[in-house]
């Protein structure tokens, strides 16, 4: 017990420490954990917390599962999922062979290509799901790639864990793909009976959730294959989002918890790196931070996404997989991988982390100087997806064809003043279309978008998003048309010929009436109707 | 393939038990403690013999009591009872005395020594917060007076416990060492209190407030800190709750600890799970069973005397009858700590050199604990769920022993016909004075720490915290409410907030997309606020306002 308290006073406190220090770097938990890990790693024998380490590698993964949503990407399957397996065909590929001509053993080299070739899910899937909620095409993009990479991951870890035998491989990824498939078609009944049976108790909810995963993890076992999939499997059960929101409220703090332990075991087994083993990060990270990341832009554009939207999701992919960081610990115990694999592995991750919580952060910054100051074009694809009647003059140009700008439409009756919608989204753009409104395909900071809406002859310009770069390109037009902008932290104001509205402030409006309304129609005791406008 | 070596199959056994038996519990309405018991003595040697006791569950067992303890104490807001403080001491402290000199005579009685008998009477006089809390909670009693007094009463005798069990973990083999290390011991909890809470009160709000932001962060530092304490207390000698649970009092008064408390919530509740299935995996069928008639009896009588004490000591602190007989049928039963304070006093050095002769029979002396501690929670919890019920039959009869009420009731309000406001962004900074306006109480939830202080100097009820949490809604008593209004997006938890919010006049909830408002609409919302469709409706009427004029003289 003293040694427990020890770890765990060590594990956290460094941990605290070091997430103090780099709080305003807004970075994922995990670097403050692998400080931690490597410091309390001196002090105390992970061996005895082999089985909280273990727990944690499996709470990591059910989360993970439990994070898989798919309903947004009905549309974008395809492009995703053929993007994908060139991807990762492509890295996994080359760095397998690369490293099997360097002379790596078999095992190793399924683990350099692993580690090349796939991203972390929960990195950046704080930000991701908000992207998601919020329609945003590059965070539905990013989320269908994870998904598919965690599936590969997967059947790269049970064929790593095959090996020797072709056979025991080929068997290991039967199984796994069985076991998913089963996870998928059950997905929707599994919570709902599970909230019924539980009666909506968290407690009780959390404790059914554990004891499935915790049965599907050993029956795993019993069969012979990896429990990791097993984890995975039973996450995926219970990703239905509707009403598993109790359920991933309390694994949180249990993944945060055990996960702690599996960084200690790491931290216990990093030593200064070799040369070996550098060479092994460096590869790692030029492959992870730009090959992964260009090929899935390529293939974005390839398939008629505007540059923008492909550089969002692309940059998503930036970072080393947790699967690939799990199976090394694996390789490193069982003795099949050398330590100056997992050495550099982890050094990757460790690296990767950091830059990529970085990329996303200036993402759009990134995004600006290398497409407008290095003046790459745009695609001549996106050319394609455009619909526009010629010669438009005095017309009205609505930028964004996204909730807003669809209701905008909706509610707008202009006669015969022509209308043109510009936006980055296909799926936008096939809106625009089944409605029989003109509509440019392309990103709207760049000025060869605008020049193709005749943006000088226009008579309005709105904009219907909130992105603070659209908008004070907008502003900065140098044409005559009035402009109306959308700034939420600004009050409703205008300026010239530049009009500004705030979303709180419609909202507050609107809601004060209907709050009004109801609040009289309960005093009259009438019955309120519904408001929908 | 298990490369690790772990046996995970008797996790998953325990925690299949668990799980099994906790629904079970639910649907006969009953605590989930004494499911988690007899989960252990169930698939433990005692019955069925398919997991034995292995250090990995022994371990967080351990964790889970040092967990509650940390979050009993930060749940010790003193804040919330202090206007009925002298009450609560004048009550709790004669109650304990007395319900542990009468379960002391009845041990006496049905023929232990008298060192067991003082150990079964220390063990017996508390009542159990955890069920207490939750049923009060869920049936909303918690905040009328006579569940504000006994949610009092069950903080004083946690702390109780808490220093009861320092003493007796004390090493020492004579009597005068172990009253030299009883004073140093409860020295070294004024050092480790007074470093609790000067820290807890000016340098941890400055750095929480930091880590706030992120609450993976805070739940990291939390942790951080709880553990600090526990090695702290370690270091002098005393037992790991007592660090937890300073360490919890420590954080307790700051407007972070509510999101604290729901992120520690389930790690406790697994985790005490497991401790209270390692309870039962220790314990064999014959050990369970020897005092069975003496446990049955001691049961029957316990909750009588339980309920007869509490119902005369709040009566004399002059409540109202009604007030009186409720907060006694709510405490009839012993405490989870009855078992936690019989293990660590049947195994305590002091205790051994005393009376060697509790060392012998000790297994069946916790299995005496064991069969009253499930039949007095097992049968008080209906008596908790129908209090209200049950008062109300029995009231007349009151009066005629006791004489008509002469007193009003001093029975507070309900928290009801309150708004709730979940979130605080802009829409709801600018909603709010005009809430307040039509509304006496106007309750906000909000996570972020840069507006926790902006909303406790407001005019509103303030709880920091997620509202995403089922628990923090329950706080703040949706259920309850006459208007809800949520700035959530998302979509189930604003699915979650209508169902709880059933009985309100006026529900209003957002989304971020269409589809999600139909189908809110569907579920009964009031209004649905989509900011886009909004910006979407005004743009284009300030597009037609600007084509206006010009149109006019084309035309």
């Amino acid at each position: 017990m003293d040694n427990l308290f020890l770890a765990l006073t060590l594990l956290f406190a460094t941990a605290a420490i070091v997430m103090f220090l780099v709080h305003r770097l807004s970075l994922p938990v995990y670097p403050a954990y692998i400080v931690a890990g490597i410091l309390a790693g001196t002090v105390i024998d992970p061996e005895l917390f082999l089985d909280l380490a273990y727990l944690g590698i499996v709470f990591l993964v059910f989360f993970i599962g439990l994070h898989t949503r798919t309903e947004h990407l009905s549309r974008e399957w395809r492009s995703i999922t053929v993007i994908s397996l060139v991807q990762i065909g492509v890295v996994a590929g080359v760095t397998f062979l690369a490293a099997r001509a360097v002379g790596v053993d078999w095992q190793s080299a399924v683990l350099v290509a692993m580690a090349a070739s796939l991203s972390s899910t929960l990195v950046d899937q704080d930000i991701v799901e908000v992207e998601v909620r919020r329609n945003l095409l590059h965070g539905r993009l990013a989320e269908g790639f994870n998904i598919l990479q965690d599936i590969a991951a997967l059947v790269l870890i049970s064929i790593f864990l095959g090996y020797p035998l072709v056979s025991g491989a080929v068997h290991e990824a039967g199984i796994v793909l069985v076991v998913l498939v089963a996870a998928f078609l059950f997905r929707s009944a599994a919570p709902r009976l599970m909230t019924v049976v539980t009666r909506q108790r968290p407690e009780l909810l959390m404790m059914t959730g554990l004891a499935v995963m915790l049965a599907v993890v050993v029956g795993m076992e019993y069969v012979g294959s990896t429990a990791i999939v097993g984890a995975y499997a039973a996450g995926v059960l219970f990703s239905q989002p509707v009403k598993n929101a109790d359920l991933r409220d309390s694994l949180d703090p249990l993944r945060d918890f055990f996960i702690a332990f599996m960084f200690l075991f790491i931290g216990a087994l990093i030593v200064v790196p070799a040369p070996a083993a550098v060479a092994v990060a460096g590869v790692l990270i030029i492959c992870s931070m730009i090959l992964v990341p260009v090929l899935v832009f390529l293939g974005l554009l390839w398939t008629g996404h505007d540059s923008r939207t492909a550089y969002l999701a692309a940059s998503r992919l930036d970072q080393i997989s947790e699967f690939a960081v799990i199976a090394a610990i694996i390789g490193v115990i069982t003795e099949v991988v050398p330590g100056y694999m997992f050495q550099g592995i982890l050094l990757a991750f460790a690296v990767t982390l950091v830059t990529s919580a970085l990329s996303t952060r200036y993402a759009e910054q990134i995004y600006e100087r290398l497409f407008k100051e290095m003046g790459v074009q745009e695609s001549g694809r996106s050319m394609e997806r455009s619909h526009v009647v010629d010669d438009l003059s005095d017309h009205v140009i609505v930028a964004g064809y996204g909730n807003t700008g669809q209701a905008l439409v909706e509610h707008l009756s202009l006669d015969d003043i022509p209308l043109v919608i510009v936006d980055y989204d296909p799926e936008a753009n096939r809106a625009a279309n089944e409605n029989g409104i003109s509509h440019v395909f392309g990103d709207l900071l760049h000025p060869v978008t605008w020049e193709r809406v005749n943006v000088t002859e226009a008579r309005l310009i709105v904009s219907t998003t909130p992105h603070p770069q659209v908008n004070s390109t907008i502003r900065n037009l140098a044409v005559d048309a009035t402009k109306i902008v959308i700034d939420d932290r600004a009050f409703d104001h205008e300026h010239g010929s530049v009009i500004t509205v705030s979303r709180p402030q419609l909202s507050e409006r609107t809601l004060r009436d209907i709050l009004q309304y109801h609040l009289e129609t309960e005093i009259t005791g009438e019955n309120g109707s519904r408001d929908d406008s | 393939m298990n490369v690790f070596a772990v046996d995970l199959v008797s996790f998953a056994v325990i925690v299949g038990a668990v799980a099994v038996l906790g629904v079970l519990a639910v649907w006969l309405k009953q605590p989930t403690i004494v499911a988690y018991i007899i989960a252990g003595i169930v698939i433990g040697p005692a019955v069925l013999g398919w997991v034995a006791p292995t250090t990995l569950i022994e371990n967080l067992g351990e964790l889970g009591l040092a967990f509650l303890l940390f979050l009993i104490g930060l749940e010790l807001n003193v804040r919330e009872v202090r206007h009925m403080l002298d009450s609560i001491l004048l009550i709790s402290i004669p109650q304990m005395v007395l319900t542990a000199s009468f379960g002391g005579l009845i041990a006496v009685w049905l023929g232990f020594s008298v060192v067991a008998a003082v150990i079964i009477g220390l063990a017996v006089m508390y009542s159990s917060t955890a069920v207490v809390v939750k049923l009060l909670t869920d049936t909303g009693e918690n905040t009328v007076t006579s569940g504000k007094l006994d949610i009092g009463i069950l903080l004083v005798q946690d702390v109780v416990v808490v220093i009861l069990m320092a003493v007796l973990t004390v090493q020492a083999v004579s009597l005068q060492g172990f009253a030299l290390n009883t004073v140093l011991i409860l020295g070294f909890l004024c050092i480790i209190s007074m470093i609790a809470m000067l820290s807890g009160r000016s340098l941890m709000p400055s750095v929480f407030r930091h880590m706030a932001e992120n609450p993976h962060y805070l739940f990291v530092s939390g942790l951080a800190w709880c553990f600090a304490f526990i090695y702290m207390a370690e270091y002098a000698n005393l037992s790991p709750e007592i660090g937890a649970f300073l360490a919890g009092l420590g954080l307790a008064q700051m407007p972070y600890s509510m999101e604290l408390r729901e992120r520690v919530r389930p790690l406790t509740a697994l985790f005490m799970a497991l401790f209270f299935v390692d309870f039962g995996l220790g314990l064999t069928l014959a050990e369970v069973t020897y005092y069975w008639r003496e446990a049955l009896i001691a049961a029957a009588l316990l909750m009588a005397g339980k309920f007869a004490i509490i119902f005369s000591l709040v009566k004399w602190q002059q409540y109202t009858l009604r007030t009186s007989f409720k907060a006694g049928i709510n405490m009839t039963q012993t405490s989870e700590f009855s078992l936690i304070f019989g293990a660590v006093a049947v195994s305590s050095p002091i205790v051994l050199e005393v009376a060697p002769h509790i060392g012998d029979k000790s297994a069946e002396l916790m299995g005496f604990l064991t069969i009253i501690a499930l039949t007095t929670m097992g049968l008080s919890s209906y008596l908790l769920m129908y209090n209200r019920d049950i008062t109300d039959r029995v009231q007349p009869y009151l009066e005629s022993v006791f004489g008509k009420q002469r007193k009003s009731d001093v029975e507070h309000q309900q928290f009801s016909g309150h708004a709730v406001v979940l979130g605080y962004d802009d829409v709801s900074r600018m909603l709010l004075p005009l809430i307040e306006e039509r509304f006496d109480t106007v309750v906000v939830v909000d996570r972020d720490p840069d507006t926790a202080q902006e909303l406790e100097d407001g005019p509103y009820v303030h709880i920091f915290g997620d509202f995403h949490h089922k628990e923090l809604r329950e706080e703040a008593h949706i259920a309850d409410a006459a208007a809800v209004f949520s700035v959530s997006e998302e979509y189930e938890v604003n699915a979650e907030i209508l169902e709880e919010a059933g009985s309100a006049d006026i529900r209003i909830v957002s989304a971020a997309i269409r589809e999600d408002r139909d189908r809110l609409y569907e579920e009964g919302a009031d209004y649905v606020l989509l900011e886009h469709e909004l910006a979407g409706k005004t743009i284009a009427s300030h597009i037609e306002a600007a084509l206006k004029p010009e149109v006019r003289t084309d035309g």
